[in-house]
């Protein structure tokens, strides 16, 4: 086994498992919120549920990376030389959506946590909780599209 | 496809006929009633409180929406979820005269669940209660006397309680050493010499009725001659007479509580087995309920109409297409003045839109943002092309593309829906055929089922190929395509922001203000074509005086507003800093291409995760469970991104070139009703 494809790989789970884990907490912290409103009035929980999923897409976005990253370095089907350089680039790859992903998850749900008190109050206005937080998701598909983009042309460095 | 010219209506009409014009008006539904401001009347006509009625009217509707909510919980009315997007049901004249006659006897029903409801509740009440009293009565259930049993002439006896847990032998014990020192104590007082092993313990007859935790229940009977010391010494022990003492055995009272609980128990079930008996008056709840509403909206509407003495004035807008026949059926049923006119500049004009099939459905995302301004020109119609454009492009797969057009005819066409349901089944629709579009165009299809089903249970050898290219395969094109979609989407945001200025009569502003933009982007983009494609022509090098031409244009004209020559030469100077503007706007389509990607590669990854376990029959089993789950789950959370990143696309860098919102909606005087509609006769 080469270092290559450890370090290759170390990355791979890094942006899986970071993300996953901001998009967890962020949904959980929007799903506690959301909960006492849904107690008061039931017919909110459509609308508190798009608010409770926005911070989950940024797991989506870790795990799309991983999953071409283990295409890349023939990991799902195909056979694997990564050379440790390559390897090293892959790991360098993979922080912007790791990092970028996981943080931008959780703050997304301060935002969507502050969208349950407007549904509380005033439901009508839902949507714009929800733009805003997409305002903050915005970033993390910046880091997404890095890393997805790095991933991708690495291979052509011939390193 | 536009906004809808409005004209201000006017109607002075007798206060005799009012109700009658009110109902017409609520019937008709195209007036939006405005509260007429007094200044420049007479202290002869005033506004009347309608708030006293409109409150009565409220608390009606909420019992009779609770007696409708009772009913269908116990008469166990379902419904399914279809029923949602229904439309209303249409009622003729005849039947809405008929019905509304029934209405008092319909109220009543309400109240007579609403009596129940809160008979179920006292008696709620009163289980709670009697179950205090039980649980306070039972650890005396097997004491056989009354609890206020005194025993005998020679034999008193006593019932009570010691706070804390023991058997009879601790008990005897325990009694021994305190009647020992309260001897002791005794003969203290008296200066007596005390010697504990004269004293001779009386004897006694205790019974442990029952022993709970931090709680002994005793009877006691003793000679009356050491009843007193003995008792006394019990006290000094804690002993307590119960608080509630019975007259009979407390097995007497127990069988009478629980009676009672039975009781309750049952006429809590009789009344709602009696509340679901009603539930063919649910018909003519849901019109009440209707017709509740519809009273509450007219004097919601009376609160801003000006009363004289004899007559009232009604002051309102109205689409100008309307006017004129309403004016005339107005005249021809009732005695009555109406004068229509256009609009004054410094009214706030309310806004409707009138647009086509294929724009009307994204009217509700502009509503969402801002009505538009007097000022602004409708951004339906463009809008709308490129949402489902983008939308398409974001959820990118034919096969959910598919499923959305699959629900939604079904929805528009078996269920029938109105309003609001009716333009976003519309809007679904139009997303839909753009994704299956999108999805065939990227060969995306439910991810790559086909050719997962392939590999996973024949040789490998079919695949659905895209028509166009794999994004998953070419990400830098796919980001490309994608940031000049968003670029096409920013100029024709341009060119409604030109069009407007033009419309508006500022035609010089309009080819400085948008004009000099294009010039400066069509040289960029001579500039960029020769890096991708091999021309011979000079491209480049023309590009470059055409940007420059267009960014000097900008630096000499968009000052023009400043008074002074360094504020418009300042100005100008800054208006090139936008340039970051339009290159971060365009940088923010790449979320087209993120997404798209997402939905394909996570529907890639569960076809995966469904065709590698066991093999035969058994892997067909998990596919199509693996299928169902995760398909439905993607489906879901990329829809939900295409419809926000959509909506973000649209308000941010769309309106953001050319829309100011601002303005009001037009909400006209009508029937908001929920189950029921006029049939209109024609």
């Amino acid at each position: 086994m080469s270092w290559g494809i450890l370090l290759a790989l170390i990355g791979g789970a890094l942006s899986v498992t970071l993300t996953c884990v901001g998009s967890a907490k962020g949904v959980d912290m929007t799903a506690e919120a959301a909960a006492p409103v849904i107690i008061d009035d039931p017919s909110k929980f459509s609308k508190l549920m798009i608010l409770m999923l926005l911070p989950g897409s940024q797991g989506l976005y870790g795990l799309v990376v991983t999953i071409l990253l283990l295409t890349q370095i023939g990991v799902l089907g195909g056979s694997s030389a990564v050379s440790f350089t390559a390897g090293f680039l892959y790991f360098l790859a993979c922080l912007p959506i790791a990092i970028g992903g996981m943080v931008s998850a959780l703050l997304q749900a301060r935002v969507t946590v502050a969208g349950v008190n407007i549904v509380s109050k005033k439901d009508s206005e839902s949507g714009k909780a929800v733009l805003s937080a997409a305002f903050v998701e915005f970033y993390a598909l910046l880091c997404f599209i890095t890393s997805l983009l790095t991933v991708m042309n690495i291979s052509q460095l011939g390193l | 496809m536009a906004i809808v010219p409005m004209k201000h209506i006017e109607i002075i009409a007798m206060q005799s006929d009012a109700k009658k014009v009110v109902d017409f008006l609520q019937r008709i539904g195209t007036v939006d009633v405005t509260e007429r401001f007094k200044d420049d009347e007479d202290e002869s006509v005033a506004l009347i409180s309608t708030q006293t009625s409109i409150a009565q009217f409220d608390k009606s509707l909420q019992t009779v929406k609770r007696a409708i909510e009772l009913i269908e919980q116990y008469g166990n009315v379902k419904h399914s979820l279809l029923e949602g997007f229904m439309g209303r049901k249409e009622l003729s004249a005849e039947e809405f005269a008929a019905r509304t006659d029934c209405v008092e006897k319909t109220m009543r029903v309400a109240y007579e669940i609403e009596a129940l409801d809160r008979k179920i509740a006292s008696e709620k009440t009163v289980r709670i209660h009697t179950e205090n009293r039980l649980d306070q009565i039972l650890p005396w259930e097997n004491l056989d006397v009354p609890m206020q049993f005194q025993g005998t002439a020679k034999a008193p006896c006593a019932v009570g309680q010691l706070p804390f847990t023991c058997d009879e032998a601790a008990l005897k014990k325990l009694f021994d050493e305190k009647y020992v020192a309260y001897m002791a104590s005794n003969a203290a007082t008296r200066g007596e010499d005390f010697s504990p092993e004269n004293i001779s313990i009386p004897d006694f007859y205790v019974e442990i009725i029952s022993v709970a935790r931090e709680q002994t229940c005793l009877f006691i009977m003793a000679h009356k001659a050491f009843f007193d010391d003995i008792m006394y010494v019990f006290r000094n022990l804690g002993f307590v007479a119960p608080s509630d003492p019975t007259k009979h055995p407390p097995a007497y009272r127990i069988a009478k509580l629980r009676a009672r609980i039975e009781e309750s128990a049952q006429t809590i079930l009789d009344c709602r087995d009696k509340m679901g008996t009603f539930s063919e008056e649910l018909d003519n709840l849901y019109f009440l309920s209707d017709y509740m509403l519809m009273r509450k909206d007219k004097y919601e509407m009376l609160g801003q109409v000006l009363f004289s003495q004899k007559t009232f004035i009604l002051d309102g807008f109205i689409a100008e297409s309307d006017c004129e026949p309403l004016c005339k059926e107005l005249e021809e049923n009732f005695t009555l003045y109406v004068e229509c006119r256009d609009p004054r500049d410094d009214e706030e004009v309310p806004i409707k839109f009138k647009n086509n099939a294929f724009a009307a459905p994204v009217e509700d995302i502009v509503e969402g943002y801002s009505a538009p301004s007097k000022n602004d020109l409708d951004p339906n119609p463009v809008m709308s092309f490129f949402y489902y454009l983008f939308f398409g492009m974001m959820l990118s797969d034919a096969g959910y593309g598919l499923l959305m057009i699959i629900g939604t005819l079904f929805i528009l066409l078996k269920l029938k829906p109105e309003g609001a349901t009716k333009q976003n089944m519309r809007k679904f629709l139009y997303c839909g055929i753009s994704s299956t579009f999108w999805g065939f165009l990227f060969g995306s299809f439910f991810g790559n089922v086909v050719q997962a089903i392939s590999t996973g249970f024949f040789d490998g050898s079919v695949s659905l190929k895209p028509i166009w290219f794999d994004p998953a395969q070419n990400p830098m094109f796919m980001l490309g395509v994608s940031l000049v979609l968003g670029f096409i989407h920013l100029m024709a945001g341009l060119a409604l922001k030109f069009v407007n200025m033009w419309k508006h009569g500022d035609r010089i502003g309009a080819c400085f203000d948008v004009g000099f933009w294009w010039v400066g982007f069509a040289g960029l983009i001579l500039v960029i074509i020769p890096m991708l494609v091999k021309t011979s022509l000079p491209l480049a090098e023309i590009g470059k005086y055409v940007a420059i031409a267009g960014a000097l244009g900008l630096v000499c004209t968009q000052g023009r507003k400043s008074p002074t020559i360094i504020g418009k030469i300042i100005g100008g100077l800054g208006s090139l800093y936008n340039v970051t503007g339009y290159f971060s706007d365009i940088l923010s389509y790449s979320r087209l291409m993120a997404l798209g990607l997402v939905t394909g590669i996570v529907g890639m990854v569960a076809n995966t995760i469904g065709t590698i376990f066991l093999s035969g029959i058994g892997r067909l089993i998990i596919f199509i469970i693996v299928f169902v789950v995760l398909h439905t789950v993607n489906m879901g959370i990329s829809a939900l991104g295409a419809y926000v990143h959509g909506n973000r696309l649209e308000y941010v860098e769309f309106f953001g070139k050319f829309y100011e919102g601002g303005g009001t909606m037009f909400h006209p005087f009508k029937m908001n009703t929920k189950h029921y509609k006029y049939k209109e006769d024609k």
